[in-house]
């Protein structure tokens, strides 16, 4: 598939050296603002704290162009179908530092089952959240799906999957587009 | 800095500075009118914004950061308006100023100069984001902060070929903006072709109770409604052709609004809480242009585009429930517009007078346009993403070795294969059998739409690939449907076949005005259950929803159905999925639009009828009214469009009695008559004394006819003045070719002339007068001949708060756009006065100027005006020669009193005179 799976090729790994969620807050002309959070789990993990600075830092979400509305066809199977269309990569290897980059650089936002750009399931009912369900290996409490955008602020394509368990705990999943075939199924009977 | 997104300044001067508080006088125009209005650019417009997006984004936000929605929800959606209508305007206002050059809408000119821009656009057309028309726009907000003119040019005639004439110079700004809060008589043109002293006087009233119906744009005051709002944004152009750059106004600002959106940091300066969120919405899908009456925003033309953006005035109407663009067969614009019968434009098209309220009719066109919109966005989205799924996994020797097997059970007399082969054939016929041609021209139509590659963005397979599996896989079905019908092993008892056992779309075909329910899962399984099934996501465990169909067939019948959802989508799609980076503008107000542009409807077919019914009329009555001369030209086989006289008499349309038919009698027919047929004709009334005020008094008798008519080179000028002299002249005024003069005098200078043709004048008068009375019969036709009138809700305001009425004769002013005065004239300078002072006038009389007072002849007169300047009147010269012709002398503007010539000089500085 897409140039991102470079980035995240090799096998799949739980991340867990920093946790990721979102904050919402205003900025310093008193705007809301959305930003995302990264947490260093383990103090001691010297990389997170490399790449962060400190134990967390904070990260404005860039705009997404065209997301807040029903136009986006992408945004429709990421919130109602992804399953459809998405798997979880079953020999991926996550690039921490690829990862945390995206994030810096506001090439990605993350998309939870309330997002702001959910116009497409009820949010009330955590609907996006049972989607996204079928992709994770565990029943999360909590999931996100990381959107990259394109270099004109579009949304591209999701990328990964953050699942996070009843403990706070997170593991990030590459995704990756399911191949369009064999997808048939026989009756033994 | 994110690649393309150009963080920078766009705005510039506040907006609530630059909108004034004029209101556009009211447009009301007949059907023959409002179709010719349609090829003009408008001066008005409403803008519809729907804050939905907005509202629920915040929705969302809020209930994600545990805060109170509903304050977040009131608070964006008001932010959100406000945003959207102060982008708008500063675009506006930039353009109109010569801040911004225009854009043109003509890509096709290749005269055009432009042709950097003509590229770009049509590269861009077709895509979805486009780094070079960014580029392109962005240099042009640049050169815009240029303050000097000259500079400006030189920098932007680098970007493209830019000249001054691509620039609009306003002086004062020409906006004005409301909020409309309810509909009144100022939307009054929507219902009449014509006001009445009761129409103008209902105007009076609402202009003087205006804050029951329109308010600031930016107004926030608490209303019932936060999500639907119907602004009113008028141009008051002053000295400017509108007409050449009004079109390339709109499409500049709409590009613009949409381009400054998104690419530029404006929306920081016009949402202060919400931007960060607002950068992020649809703009196409929360706002929308609506030509406040029946000028254009764009220019009409016939095509997909304008059809299907025009058709969303349906959308609109109280009664939406079978409405095209929900139908799952729908005709198509283009066949819509034929077979429709000619609508109205005067009798409330979109039926705002029946809902109770503005706001509950924008709700219902918007809740109706968004479900449009998503429905042909989903079909044509789902419809694509399982025809993609199926052709690639449903090999065409597997669906071969299905349908053999089913014929194979059929053979055997297995009623359930019987009843599958039935409706699968009978469903790919509809659909696929270019014998029947039912769907498939307009299904292989649709598939070739560019609108479908614009708006695919997840099948990796090309659209012409999938379609051409859908074909090849139709054709495979069918060959085999051919020789099973052969077989009679299609044929099944009716007992045992059910409705649902079609498709929904089909049995909308089969069973027509019945229900259409859907087809249960359980009907789709195939009967021998030895098959497979499709799934969206083997390695899911859910079941439901992760199959996309079982067995082969079942698979092909969806492949078949999503095939039909993505004609029906494709038909309306130009509209509903716009690209991003343009407003979506429709002339909803006026049908005629379309109708004009298609060559459907012809404004001057009456004007034209009447006229040429005169010429007949007149023709026959001065040649045979007299005496019994047994011929009659007969023009009532619809417009003649005749060339020759040799061929109307080839046609029939030239008829004799018959004892004079023979071949004589033609040739000298064809003599006399060659230079008069198919002429128009005006009326001219000789000018007795008072004639014009007798005009009652008819009968008026023909002196005769005179026929200035032109050859196809336009040299010469023959003139008829009887059937038998016809003479040619060199043509001296061209305004003359094409068109004749029917002289009348009063009946008594014209008797005796008949009476001592010793012929019958009796008959001859009776025809006259039937020929007059059909003509001016047919010129009053309110509908078909074009009429437009105008009024200015002040001065409408003005006469009623003086007269507590509204006087009759006053109407006729007040009808033209003006105040009410001493006459016509006096009501012309008044408002002549007000436009280029922006003084009120209290009082204006006309006084001639050599002591003989005359409207009608170009006889200069004084008009002496009594205004917000000074105590006392004023005095200037203006020329009436008739209502649409006035003209007025500045230069000698004084005044006798002593307090009001100082003011006269300071006022002729300001006025350049």
């Amino acid at each position: 598939m897409k140039p991102f799976i470079l980035i995240f090729l090799g096998i799949l790994i739980r991340v867990q050296a920093f946790n990721v969620n979102i904050q919402y807050g205003f900025d310093s002309s008193g705007a809301i603002n959305r930003s995302i959070s990264i947490t260093c789990e383990d103090p001691e993990s010297d990389f997170c704290l490399k790449e962060c600075g400190m134990k967390s830092c904070l990260v404005n979400e860039p705009p997404c162009i065209n997301c807040s509305g029903s136009n986006s066809e992408i945004l429709n199977i990421i919130f109602s179908k992804i399953s459809r269309f998405y798997q979880v990569a079953k020999s991926s290897y996550v690039n921490k530092k690829a990862f945390l980059e995206l994030i810096k650089e506001q090439k990605v936002i993350l998309l939870d089952s309330q997002s702001p750009f959910n116009f497409f399931t009820n949010i009330a009912e955590n609907q996006s959240l049972d989607e996204f369900n079928k992709l994770c290996p565990f029943m999360a409490t909590q999931a996100w799906v990381v959107l990259r955008l394109d270099s004109f602020g579009f949304p591209d394509q999701p990328i990964a999957l953050i699942c996070e368990n009843k403990d706070l705990k997170q593991s990030v999943y590459v995704l990756e587009e399911l191949p369009k075939t064999p997808h048939l199924k026989y009756n033994l009977n | 800095m994110k690649k393309g997104l150009l963080r920078v300044t766009f705005l510039g001067l506040s907006v609530l500075s630059m909108v004034s508080h004029a209101f556009n006088p009211i447009e009301y125009a007949n059907r023959a009118q409002c179709a010719l209005d349609s090829k003009n650019p408008s001066l008005s417009t409403w803008m519809i914004i729907d804050t939905y997006n907005a509202q629920k984004m915040a929705y969302n936000y809020a209930v994600s950061s545990r805060q109170n929605p509903s304050s977040w929800v009131n608070k964006a959606s008001v932010e959100y308006r406000i945003a959207i209508t102060q982008l708008s305007l500063s675009i506006m206002n930039k353009i109109l100023k010569g801040d911004l050059p225009l854009l043109p809408t003509d890509l096709n000119n290749k005269s055009g100069r432009l042709l950097n821009y003509q590229n770009i656009i049509k590269k861009c057309q077709n895509i979805l984001q486009c780094e070079e028309l960014d580029n392109y726009l962005s240099q042009l907000r640049q050169a815009s902060e240029i303050d000097n003119f000259d500079k400006k040019l030189q920098v932007i005639s680098k970007v493209d070929n830019f000249q001054s004439t691509d620039f609009i110079f306003q002086k004062k700004s020409p906006l004005s903006c409301y909020l409309v809060k309810d509909f009144s008589a100022l939307q009054g043109h929507l219902e009449k072709a014509k006001p009445n002293a009761g129409d103008i006087e209902l105007i009076a009233k609402a202009w003087l109770d205006q804050k029951k119906y329109i308010t600031n744009c930016f107004s926030q005051d608490e209303k019932a409604d936060q999500q639907n709002f119907l602004l009113q944004i008028d141009l008051n152009i002053q000295n400017l052709d509108w007409n050449r750059v009004g079109f390339d106004f709109w499409n500049t600002t709409k590009i613009l609004t949409s381009w400054a959106w998104r690419k530029t940091s404006s929306l920081k300066q016009v949402s202060q809480t919400f931007h960060h969120l607002f950068k992020s919405t649809v703009l196409e899908e929360s706002m929308m242009l609506i030509p406040n009456g029946c000028r254009s925003l764009t220019p009409p033309s016939c095509s997909e585009e304008t059809l299907s953006e025009n058709s969303i005035r349906e959308l609109a109407k109280m009664e939406s429930g079978n409405l095209e663009h929900f139908s799952r067969i729908p005709l198509g614009p283009e066949k819509k517009l034929v077979q429709a019968s000619p609508p109205q434009v005067n009798s409330d098209i979109l039926d705002f007078g029946k809902f109770e309220n503005l706001s509950s009719w924008t709700s219902h066109f918007r809740k109706n346009l968004i479900s449009a919109r998503g429905l042909s966005k989903n079909r044509i989205q789902n419809g694509l993403q399982l025809m993609e799924r199926i052709s690639q996994n449903i090999s065409l020797e597997s669906l071969n070795e299905r349908l053999l097997r089913l014929i194979e059970l059929a053979q055997m007399n297995n009623s359930q294969a019987k009843k599958v082969l039935h409706t699968t054939c009978q469903e790919l016929r509809l659909a696929f059998d270019s014998r029947f041609n039912f769907h498939s021209q307009d299904i292989e139509t649709a598939f070739k739409s560019p609108v479908l590659e614009k708006i695919n963005q997840k099948t990796d397979r090309s659209i012409k690939s999938i379609y051409s599996y859908a074909q090849q896989a139709g054709n495979l079905v069918l060959s085999h449907c051919d020789q099973a019908s052969d077989k009679r092993l299609t044929e099944v008892d009716s007992e045992i076949l059910k409705k649902t056992d079609y498709r929904p779309w089909a049995q909308h075909i089969l069973f027509e005005g019945q229900p259409v329910e859907p087809m249960q899962e359980e009907e789709r399984k195939p009967f021998d259950k030895s098959q497979m099934s499709l799934l969206w996501n083997p390695s899911v465990s859910h079941i439901e929803d992760n199959t996309l169909c079982y067995d082969q067939v079942d698979c092909l019948r969806s492949l078949v159905e999503s095939a039909v959802e993505i004609r029906a989508a494709v038909q309306y799609a130009s509209a509903f999925l716009k690209n991003t980076g343009e407003v979506l503008s429709s002339s909803m107000i006026n049908p005629y639009s379309e109708l004009m542009a298609c060559q459907i409807y012809d404004p001057w077919i009456m004007s034209r009828r009447s006229i040429q019914n005169l010429v007949k009329d007149t023709i026959n009555t001065v040649l045979f009214g007299w005496n019994y001369f047994p011929v009659y030209l007969d023009f009532t086989k619809g417009i003649p469009k005749v060339t020759s006289l040799e061929k109307i008499v080839e046609e029939g349309t030239l008829k004799f009695a018959p004892k004079f038919q023979n071949p004589q009698m033609q040739s000298q027919l064809l003599l006399d008559f060659g230079p008069l047929v198919g002429v128009p004709c005006s009326l001219a009334i000789s000018n007795g004394p008072g004639a014009a005020a007798q005009m009652s008094q008819l009968p008026y008798y023909l002196t005769g006819v005179t026929v200035n008519y032109c050859d196809s080179k336009g040299q010469l000028d023959n003139k008829a003045e009887n059937a038998s002299t016809v003479r040619s002249e060199p043509q001296q005024n061209s305004n003359k070719c094409m068109g004749c003069t029917i002289g009348l005098v009063s009946a008594e200078s014209v008797i005796s002339f008949y009476n001592s043709k010793a012929v019958a004048p009796i008959k001859f008068s009776v025809q006259v007068f039937k020929t007059i009375s059909n003509f001016l019969s047919a010129r009053k036709d309110t509908v078909n001949i074009p009429a437009r009138a105008q009024v200015n809700p002040e001065y409408a305001a003005r006469v009623f708060q003086q007269y507590s009425t509204i006087p009759d004769q006053c109407v006729d002013q007040v009808s033209r756009g003006l105040a009410c005065f001493q006459n016509l004239c006096a009501a012309q300078s008044a408002h002549e006065f007000e436009r280029r002072t922006g003084l009120k006038v209290k009082n204006s009389t006309i006084v001639p100027r050599n002591g003989e007072f005359s409207h009608e002849n170009s006889i200069e007169n004084y008009a002496y005006i009594e205004s917000d300047l000074c105590d006392g009147e004023i005095r200037f010269s203006v020329n009436c020669m008739g209502p649409e012709n006035v003209n007025f002398d500045f230069r000698n503007l004084m005044s006798f009193e002593k307090n009001c010539q100082s003011k006269i000089s300071q006022l002729k500085q300001e006025l350049n005179l």
